[in-house]
């Protein structure tokens, strides 16, 4: 109640103040007949205070996201399910939800009312058209009177977490050579060992060769089982961004960063269509949320993705080298690379020549600075070269598919040279 | 928004301020006669500036075209009006400011209503109406400030309040009330639908449609307006008594203080002063305190009325009960009340205000009474009233004017000095009176054939500044009584003269010195000024003991007492009759005077103080019965429900036990199994006992839910085991919990509590789940 008191608005203060001077004025004065008046105006804020504040802590919320990663530009639905577990009706309800300015203006949303035990569902569209991690809530809710005499406030600390991947342009263009190579769990295996125990079986599927199944497994086992001819081989790309701060200029959603993101998420993607297994390799070396995974193509990407979104740029000067010392070599290797310097040779080489397949795109982050400084893809392109990269300039007003398209191109006659 | 509904809300908002306004008007009707004249152009100014108003927001009009437009148009229509025709020219401008002129004169010079005769005051009342009605449109349309309109209301009410004080009829305020509220809500209401997206789809809540929001705020409304029509009935209204608590007194600088050692001495100075100093408060339950007592002059020496030389006994001190009346009949009817009295420091007086007759005291040790003239005196001149409390119990007599006219001389009863006439002018008077009184036949209607001689047909005036005193009090008396020179003075004169002269007719008299009439301060408080001081005589009749009587005029005393208004047989012209002949004693010599003879005093009393106080304490009464029965009501709903299920078996049972619950705040799991609400209700059972109990109870249930043949065991009361099992959860809750439980059962106002049977017996789908819990 002390609450709602609290929270009168200017129109119920005023009605309550001038009410009681009414009063007081009215009785001072011996005019009886203003006391009523005032007795109206000065009950009335009372009320309604008492009549808001009386279901207070009885309505919960729950708040999901669908779906909780969403690319750049695609819409996600916020449910907000409201139910008042209370015994008495409650007020007017005015919902706020608080996100960030990107998501757009704060949706808000009028509810009536809700009855004991009622349960309400409202629905509001967020879209960001920028990567990243947007932390939505928590929700303001205010109970109103319908006078608008009272307004009482209650936030809803809980949060959901909305996480934006980059843009992701499709690419077309043949993948750009690459390499069969596996490792570790996916070490290809001598087939033709002659020993039973050697060979891999799987269960009969209805359409296998008869030819096919393997008897001995298939007696062992009380299953139909048939052997495994072809043995899985994966793919390998290597995405290496390189996210340094002195590579990049620009602030924020304006810096030289976010074209660079958006190009290594558009190949990573394109990659693992592709049939690629794709991992991400940044100036502070290989995390492990994005190393090698062998799940379906859009399910590997996604980890992926969800890193290229939270990605910032780090201060250290040069790329960590320590993942290139694996004993695994080979595969295509695309280098996405902002300005690039003669200090970075020593790391080009070594990166290029770990792969068997290396391509690069480097964005011209000059022309990303404010103020805008003259084109340094020349330099960076030059360097590339030098080291033995197939490189192309992404600059501003560019197109990452038609630089890609190049690159693809581009592909047969350096890999005859 | 479609631009209909954008006119129908501008309508809307229009039509309720134009509602609020008009009622607001209602309230003027006392100030003018002529009001119903006036009404009809408020009428039409206030649908004029509004619908131009409301229409002008729909057109999206700028404010500062749109009133300009409104002031105009209301311009031309009072113009009309007041000068009958329609366009302004040089001659009907110049009638228009004499119109509003003769209007304010009419409104300098009279007193509300003002009468026909005048000039009529309907010029003012629609120039002050239009600007109210372009201000409230102002800010509601225009400027979208409705609660700020409030103020213009409460000025339109208060105007009538303050010029006449007179109360608006209740229904005014209602409107009033309800149109304003309406406006607030309609405002807040669009507020808010501007503010964020309504969920009103329907689809999207459980159970049922939303609460309606119009109508909480009729709730919220209605609630308001009865507590805001009860609560003056409640409320002192006047602060007189808070404000006075701390005897600040009025007039505290020094010198300002009122002081009575000699009454009729100091009676006219204190009078004629410039400030009207508070003197004394009175809180009793009895009528209005009239004619409070200070003092008794009953010698008339040397042309004035003095106390005498009192010399007063040890013994008749002013605490205790006091002798027996004097004179007075023990047949005559009597009421007793008690008076409690504050005296201001400012006010110091030798004699202590009381009533006439007074059956006990407690004033202290240092008050003592006159056995004769029953007025109380200081022992020493050092002892003064100033800032005195005491009480004493004051005797209201019920006298009766036929056996006053029957009762024999009293000049025996009563000491000689009460009956002396200096000789100096006692042929004079004794001539004046027996011509005055020469219609009258018995000494009652003497006295009374004396009073109206005083007060009409005498030719006497009141004035407070009577003629240069000749320095002779016998002098003065008679040029007082001379119709040549004098008949003008104050209530002194008037006394004085009346007591004299009716001892030349041979009735026992004396002059009373005191206060008239009070001002009601705050209910049962009395408050009495140094204006309010007066003098009186007293007549004495044995059997009534000393009578007052009032000669002064109307000016300064407008009541007769009762007694002297009665119509006596035969018909004296000493009285104007009075409209209720209620006597119908002859006054023959035969008759013997019944004095046992019920008294009806008129019911109706035009000055109803009285029949106020007892309208107040029946709506305290009222309401307070309200608030209780109110306050019991769930409860007895709440027993009530509960010995009704008693015969309703088990079924009843479980509705009770779900009563139950939710009485003790908790919450009642719905759609379950009644094996799965007992495994719920178990959580707030303690005890081995109540769990079994719980457990009997439910397998109950089940069996007559479910089984195929119900009631093939042993009849089981249910009833031992609901008891069990309510003790156990009460004594799981807190005692403020239980407490409200008992008093104020919420299940009394949950609305499930007549289907939940139903719709348990559908929805319980899954009886064969494994029994749970306990």
């Amino acid at each position: 109640m002390l609450d709602a008191l609290r929270s009168l608005t200017t129109r119920g203060l005023a009605l309550l103040s001038g009410g009681i001077a009414t009063v007081i004025a009215s009785m001072a004065t011996g005019q009886a007949a203003l006391t009523r008046i005032g007795v109206l105006a000065a009950v009335t804020p009372l009320l309604a205070a008492w009549w808001v504040a009386r279901g207070r802590d009885r309505v919960t919320l729950e708040r999901a996201l669908f779906p909780r990663v969403v690319p750049a530009g695609t819409p996600s639905t916020v449910r907000l399910v409201l139910r008042n577990h209370g015994r008495s009706t409650s007020a007017a309800l005015l919902l706020e939800e608080q996100v960030p300015a990107v998501l757009g203006p704060p949706p808000r949303l009028v509810l009536d009312g809700l009855t004991a035990g009622a349960s309400r569902v409202a629905d509001y569209d967020v879209r960001a058209d920028v990567r990243g991690q947007f932390v939505i809530g928590p929700l303001a809710l205010r109970r109103s009177d319908p006078f608008g005499l009272v307004e009482l406030g209650q936030t809803f600390p809980t949060t959901t977490t909305l996480t934006v991947t980059p843009w992701v342009v499709p690419l077309a263009g043949q993948p750009t050579g690459g390499a069969w190579t596996g490792s570790g769990d996916n070490r290809p295996r001598a087939f033709a060992t002659g020993s039973a125990e050697d060979v891999t079986v799987r269960d009969y599927r209805r359409g296998d060769d008869l030819r096919r199944v393997h008897w001995r497994s298939s007696a062992r086992t009380g299953e139909l089982m048939v052997r495994r001819e072809e043995q899985p081989w994966q793919s390998r790309a290597t995405v290496f961004l390189d996210n340094r701060s002195t590579a990049h200029r620009g602030h924020g959603a304006a810096s030289s960063l976010e074209p660079a993101v958006s190009a290594a998420a558009s190949v990573a993607v394109h990659l693992t269509r592709q049939g690629y297994t794709v991992r991400l390799v940044t100036a502070a070396g290989e995390s492990h949320e994005t190393q090698w995974h062998s799940h379906a193509a859009d399910a590997g990407v996604a980890p992926l993705l969800q890193a290229l979104a939270l990605l910032r740029t780090t201060s250290v000067r040069l790329p960590d080298t320590r993942w290139l010392a694996e004993p695994e070599r080979g595969g295509l290797t695309v280098g996405v690379f902002g300005a690039v310097t003669d200090a970075d040779a020593a790391f080009l080489r070594r990166l290029h020549h770990r792969a068997a397949t290396a391509v690069a795109l480097t964005v011209d982050a000059h022309a990303w600075a404010q103020p805008p400084a003259p084109s340094g893809s020349a330099e960076s392109l030059r360097t590339l070269h030098d080291t033995g990269w197939r490189a192309v300039a992404l600059g501003p007003g560019e197109r990452l598919d038609a630089s890609w398209r190049t690159l693809s191109a581009d592909q047969p006659t350096r890999m005859r040279s | 928004m479609a631009a209909w509904a954008l006119l129908v809300r501008q309508v809307v908002s229009a039509a309720l301020a134009a509602v609020a306004v008009l009622a607001g008007f209602q309230t003027w009707r006392p100030l003018a006669v002529d009001f119903a004249t006036t009404a009809p152009t408020l009428v039409a100014i206030t649908v004029v500036v509004m619908g131009l108003g409301a229409l002008g927001r729909w057109g999206r009009w700028p404010g500062w075209t749109l009133v300009p437009v409104q002031v105009g148009v209301v311009g031309l229509l009072v113009h009309h009006e007041v000068t009958g025709t329609a366009w302004p020219t040089t001659e009907s401008v110049s009638a228009f400011g004499a119109a509003i002129e003769g209007a304010v004169t009419s409104a300098r010079t009279y007193t509300a209503p003002v009468p026909l005769e005048a000039d009529s005051v309907g010029p003012l009342l629609l120039l002050g109406g239009a600007g109210v009605v372009l201000v409230t449109d102002l800010l509601v349309g225009t400027l979208r400030r409705p609660a700020t309109s409030g103020l213009v209301l409460l000025a339109i009410c208060a105007v009538p309040v303050i010029i006449t004080g007179a109360d608006a009829a209740w229904w005014t305020f209602v409107v009033a009330a309800a149109a304003f509220l309406g406006l607030l809500l309609w405002q807040h209401d669009e507020r808010i639908a501007a503010w964020g997206r309504p969920l009103g789809a329907a689809g999207d809540t459980f159970p049922g449609p939303p609460p309606r929001r119009a109508l909480t705020a009729v709730g919220l409304a209605s609630a308001s307006v009865v507590v805001a029509l009860v609560a003056p009935i409640v409320l002192p209204d006047h602060l007189g008594a808070v404000r006075l608590g701390g005897r600040d007194g009025g007039g505290g600088e020094a010198g300002s203080d009122v002081e009575v050692v000699n009454p009729m001495v100091d009676l006219r100075r204190d009078l004629v002063r410039g400030q009207d100093l508070r003197l004394l408060r009175i809180t009793t339950r009895a009528e209005q305190p009239t004619y409070v007592r200070l003092a008794v002059l009953n010698q008339f020496v040397g042309g004035r009325w003095t106390p005498g030389d009192r010399t007063i006994p040890a013994d008749q001190v002013a605490s205790g009960e006091m002798p027996a009346l004097d004179g007075v009949s023990l047949t005559l009817p009597r009421t007793e009340s008690d008076y409690s009295v504050t005296v201001w420091p400012d006010f110091r007086s030798t004699w202590l205000p009381t009533t006439a007759h007074v059956s006990e005291i407690e004033a202290g040790t240092e008050w003592r009474y006159d056995v004769t003239t029953r007025d109380f005196i200081a022992v020493d001149d050092d002892t003064s009233t100033a800032g005195m409390d005491y009480r004493f119990t004051g005797v209201h007599l019920d006298y009766d004017s036929a056996s006053m006219d029957l009762a024999p001389s009293g000049a025996s009863e009563v000491p000689d000095f009460y009956t002396d006439v200096p000789e100096a002018v006692r042929p004079d008077l004794t001539a004046l009176a027996t011509d005055v009184t020469a219609d009258a036949p018995t000494r009652f209607q003497k006295a009374l054939a004396l009073q109206d001689w005083f007060r009409h047909s005498g030719g006497f005036r009141y004035d407070l500044t009577p003629a240069a005193s000749l320095g002779d009090g016998t002098a003065d008396l008679m040029a007082f009584l001379d119709e040549e020179t004098g008949r003008v003075g104050y209530c002194e004169q008037f006394a004085a003269s009346m007591a004299i002269m009716a001892r030349t007719v041979g009735i026992p008299s004396r002059v009373a010195v005191g206060f008239l009439e009070p001002t009601r301060v705050a209910p049962r408080t009395w408050e009495f000024t140094a204006w309010d001081m007066h003098a009186w005589p007293e007549l004495y009749f044995p059997g009534s003991g000393w009578v007052r009587f009032e000669p002064t005029p109307g000016a300064r005393a407008p009541q007769t007492p009762d007694y002297t208004n009665v119509p006596l047989t035969p018909p004296t012209p000493t009285t104007s009759p009075s409209p209720t002949p209620t006597r119908s004693a002859q006054p023959t010599p035969e008759t013997t005077a019944p004095t046992d003879e019920s008294t009806p005093e008129p019911a109706t009393d035009p000055d109803s103080d009285a029949s106020f106080a007892w309208w107040r304490a029946g709506g305290v009464a009222l309401v307070l019965l309200l608030v209780v029965g109110l306050a019991l009501l769930p409860r007895l709903v709440r027993n009530r429900r509960r010995s009704r299920r008693a015969g309703e078996g088990i079924e009843g049972a479980w509705q009770e036990l779900r009563d139950l619950l939710t009485d003790l705040g908790h919450p009642w799991p719905t759609g379950r199994s009644p094996r799965r609400t007992g495994a719920v209700i178990a959580e707030w059972l303690s005890g081995a006992d109540a769990e079994a109990a719980l457990d009997r109870i439910i397998a109950a249930l089940e069996q007559h839910r479910y089984a195929r043949t119900p009631g093939t065991d042993a009849p089981y009361d249910v009833t031992a085991d609901l008891a069990l099992v309510a003790e156990a959860l009460r004594s799981g809750v807190e005692a403020e919990v239980a407490r409200r439980a008992t008093w104020w059962p919420r299940s009394v106002v949950s609305p499930s509590a007549v289907s939940s049977g139903i719709r348990s017996r559908v929805r319980d789908d899954d009886a064969s789940a494994p029994p749970s819990g306990p």
